[in-house]
């Protein structure tokens, strides 16, 4: 049994344009992968390709006007497409978490950071009084933040915005649950800090042998911390693999054309840019998405492009996926 | 170190002056309030017929009598009692009627929010004065009535910066993150939602009951609401004002400043409290 289980996720939004006619945007369509317990997978694409939104399905957390009319979401075995609101409070915060973005505001200004975390406890019934603040205690001492005893009383406006996004780190792990899903944990943090968050973060999901769910749009990032990746485009994961294996020989043009573009340590002779834009979600054409920005288009990518398995675990949605890696 | 009750009053003191001074009027009448018989020199409403319209100073009247040969510092303090029984009880209602409202209207939105809005400006539309004269006039002129009325007319605005507040909480990340966390609705709202919203409404709550103080007093000086000759300040005003060309000046003015002090004392505490009730400006211990 996979820890958590995509498959063939859909996610559409009926709005209603200036012309008061009512257009259906197509966010994803047709996301797969999976999350075992002891690994740290990836999500990579750029902005509006449905990383979050995919997070938010996972957690239960879509609401209308989104619809989800095909795909399944199975965590440790259940069924969350079809749970209940009580059944999925009780999963939530508990055996699944979140690492929201932007810590600075993810924090309740009317609460001491203690008893936040106490909070936490208590909502899910873990543990309370002195033994949930023992636990607070010790799991700040975990993120490392210094000085854990007198941070327990600081305010959220206190905190450095490492420190902050420390702190939900602590919260999303003081429950112990199986699975934490990262949305852009370090997005307005300095580099330095970011690498110490995330060496936080992967130290204690190793670990613990939890799950981890890394959405970023850094290809520096996933190289770092990750095992796999899965790289989405417009609502579809093109490729997918073992970290290594997908750096090393990217398959899809999309992928290729990311590592192109990141400047540094990948591409050391500098980057190119990629042009084009994403396609309009309320008119997605038939086939490859990408085909309008892809040098290797040709009348095959009219059709919709399988998913091609390269090795066992890495494959990539791309009907010249072979010839190219 | 342990911090005792006096280092917090001089740390509140010092964090916030104006809310300090406020707040020392506002004990200063409720002081009179409480304990106006033994303080009142005279009993509010012992006529002296051959004392009418003494000056101050004269014999045991140390602020005068009026035309009926009342004691005026004797009304004076026991007026106090009729402006805490209308602002306490009125004050009370606003928040119980108005916050639950804006709450509802914030967080449910859509049908509910737009009804109870609209029903909320036809309230505001009309003038609170006249609005309440009407309707004292037409319930009867009792001293709960004012309470209902002032109570009411004012639960709007309490409802409005609530649910203003809620409008921003709602999309608020630590209020998405906390739906995340697995908290249920109703804990949400009234844990994380609730306390973040009502810092606006808790430092107007002194400005409105200051506003019920004067529109009480109106209301009385008007002739509805408290008669005469039951010592409230703004009945004793009326009363006095009849004086005041033929040089008996001392009738309204004692009643007017005292007044004057009170809904100045509740305007400054309001002001204070909004800068005491902001966690960014407390400041924490060492």
């Amino acid at each position: 049994m996979r820890l958590l289980d995509v498959q063939d996720l859909h996610v559409e939004f009926a709005a209603r344009g200036l012309d008061n006619r009512v257009r259906v945007a197509r966010a994803l369509n047709g996301v797969s992968f999976t999350v075992d317990a002891g690994e740290i997978v990836g999500l990579v694409g750029e902005t509006g390709a449905g990383k979050s939104l995919t997070a938010l399905a996972a957690m239960g957390l879509l609401r209308a006007p989104a619809r989800i009319p095909q795909g399944g979401i199975r965590f440790e075995g259940g069924d969350i497409l079809a749970m209940s609101d009580r059944q999925l409070e009780k999963i939530r915060g508990r055996r699944m978490a979140m690492v929201v973005q932007s810590p600075l505001t993810s924090l309740d200004p009317l609460k001491r950071v203690g008893d936040q975390l106490v909070r936490m406890q208590r909502v899910h019934g873990t543990a309370s009084g002195a033994a949930a603040r023992e636990r607070a205690e010790a799991m700040l001492a975990a993120v490392r933040i210094p000085d854990p005893k007198r941070r327990m009383q600081a305010w959220p406006h206190e905190l450095s915005g490492g420190m902050a996004q420390r702190v939900l780190i602590a919260m999303a792990l003081i429950n112990e649950p199986a699975l934490v899903i990262a949305d852009e944990p370090t997005t307005g943090l300095d580099v330095t800090v970011q690498a110490q968050v995330l060496d936080t973060l992967r130290d204690l999901v190793l670990a613990r042998n939890l799950g981890a769910l890394v959405i970023t749009h850094d290809l520096g990032v996933v190289a770092h911390y990750c095992q796999r990746v899965a790289v989405m485009f417009a609502g579809r994961i093109v490729e997918d693999g073992p970290v290594a294996e997908v750096f090393a020989r990217p398959a899809h043009p999309y992928t290729q054309a990311l590592i192109a573009s990141t400047p540094g340590r990948i591409a050391r002779i500098g980057y190119t840019v990629t042009g084009g834009t994403p396609p309009d979600l309320y008119a997605l054409p038939d086939g490859c998405l990408y085909r309008d920005r892809c040098p290797r288009a040709t009348t095959a990518c009219l059709a919709p492009p399988p998913r091609v398995a390269l090795d066992d675990s890495h494959g990539a949605a791309c009907h010249y996926a072979e010839r190219a890696a | 170190m342990s911090t005792t009750t006096l280092d917090r009053v001089i740390g509140t003191a010092r964090r916030s002056p104006t809310f300090a001074v406020g707040f020392g009027v506002i004990m200063v009448f409720a002081f009179l309030a409480a304990f106006a018989d033994v303080i009142a020199p005279l009993p509010p409403t012992l006529s002296h017929p051959y004392d009418t319209l003494r000056p101050p100073g004269t014999g045991a009247f140390i602020l005068g009598t009026d035309g009926n040969g009342m004691d005026v510092l004797s009304r004076v303090i026991h007026g106090a009692r009729y402006a805490f029984g209308i602002a306490l009880p009125a004050g009370a209602i606003m928040a119980v009627v108005g916050i639950p409202l804006g709450l509802i209207a914030g967080w449910r939105g859509g049908w509910v929010d737009e009804v109870l809005l609209r029903v909320l400006d036809v309230l505001r539309a009309f003038p609170t004065i006249i609005l309440a004269l009407a309707i004292v006039a037409a319930t009867g002129q009792g001293f709960l009535n004012v309470i209902l009325v002032v109570g009411f007319l004012d639960s709007p605005i309490f409802a409005r910066i609530v649910r203003a507040e809620v409008l921003a909480l709602r999309n608020a990340t630590f209020v998405r993150a906390a739906v995340a966390a697995g908290n249920p609705e109703w804990r949400v709202l009234l844990v994380h939602i609730l306390p973040n919203a009502i810092l606006g409404a808790t430092a107007q709550l002194p400005l409105r009951m200051a506003w019920a103080v004067r529109i009480s007093a109106t209301l009385a000086f008007i002739g509805i609401g408290v008669q005469a000759p039951a010592p409230e300040w703004g009945a004793m005003i009326r009363q006095g004002a009849e004086y005041v060309i033929s040089g008996e000046w001392w009738v309204a003015l004692f009643p007017g400043l005292a007044l004057i002090a009170l809904v100045l004392g509740l305007n400054l505490t309001g002001d204070g409290l909004s800068d005491l009730l902001d966690p960014k400006r407390r400041a924490t211990g060492k």
